[in-house]
């Protein structure tokens, strides 16, 4: 049988869970912290990052980094 | 009239008669054997059975069978969700653990930074070098009591900017420095069996 997920998708974090023996798990993220902060970046080499990472050089590559995205779900960009 | 066909008659006949007669039919019939050899247990195996109670007999097999497909099949599947349990405690267990220590040493991260801030800034006046000289030991002490649990700082000697150990408070134009490169670690980072606790605040040359 499936598993069923559930994704909160913040303004500031993320957090993924599963559904495991009736009760909700957060899967953590490879970094193993539970919250995932909602940055996305594609740095200068082309790859894509997200979470942590991606905050840590949001200063460094403004404008190939999205953060509080929240606002723009479901308009055109 | 064969030994079988003898053993058919009253068991067929039990069925039309009253409870309690059956009952004292099988009586009669069981008490006489009790005490037989192997060969007369064989004559009972053969008792044939009405067809209509037999293909009801078939169809509960049937049924039954289906329902141990269903429970083994039930069974199967939960004994390897157990098995996964299991393993998820044990590593949760452990990732537990670590999340503990790492909880912990965060706070005493602070004064160990302090702790070696202020003793960058120690007094030159003469007097003091004794007591410098403590304090340095303290931060010493404090730094072999992190090594043993594993925490090591994060290297940011001639290292260019790596978003994953690094976090960026400022990019900034410096002739000194190459792009990317970092100029100043405004606070050290550590780290604990690759999972990293702080990221050092950097500042990076454009």
């Amino acid at each position: 049988m499936g598993k069923i997920i559930g994704i909160d998708l913040g303004t500031t974090n993320s957090v993924v869970a599963v559904m495991s023996g009736g009760e909700p798990i957060v899967i953590p993220t490879a970094e193993g912290e539970r919250l995932c902060p909602s940055v996305v970046a594609i740095n200068k080499n082309g790859e894509r990052i997200v979470g942590r990472t991606a905050r840590n050089q949001a200063v460094v590559n403004p404008e190939n980094t999205i953060f509080f995205d929240q606002a723009l779900h479901g308009t055109e960009i | 009239m064969t030994e079988k066909d003898k053993h058919e008659e009253p068991i067929q006949e039990e069925k039309k008669t009253r409870p309690a007669e059956a009952r004292e039919a099988i009586k009669e019939e069981k008490e006489p054997q009790e005490g037989y050899t192997a060969e007369a247990e064989k004559q009972e195996e053969m008792v044939t059975i009405p067809l209509k109670s037999m293909e009801e007999q078939l169809k509960e097999i049937d049924e039954l069978k289906d329902q141990v497909a269903t429970y083994s099949d039930g069974w199967k599947r939960e004994r390897a969700d157990f098995d996964n349990y299991r393993k998820r405690v044990l590593r949760d267990q452990e990732q537990e653990k670590q999340n503990l220590t790492i909880e912990i040493v965060k706070k005493y991260l602070v004064l160990y930074d302090d702790l070696g801030l202020a003793l960058k800034n120690a007094p030159t006046e003469p007097g003091t070098k004794q007591w410098v000289e403590g304090i340095a030991l303290i931060l010493k002490k404090m730094q072999k009591i992190l090594e043993d649990e594993g925490i090591e700082p994060i290297n940011v000697d001639k290292v260019d900017f790596d978003p994953q150990f690094h976090e960026a408070i400022s990019h900034e134009e410096d002739p000194d420095y190459k792009s990317g490169q970092i100029i100043e670690v405004v606070k050290p980072g550590y780290r604990i069996n690759n999972r990293i606790i702080r990221p050092a605040l950097v500042r990076v040359a454009k």
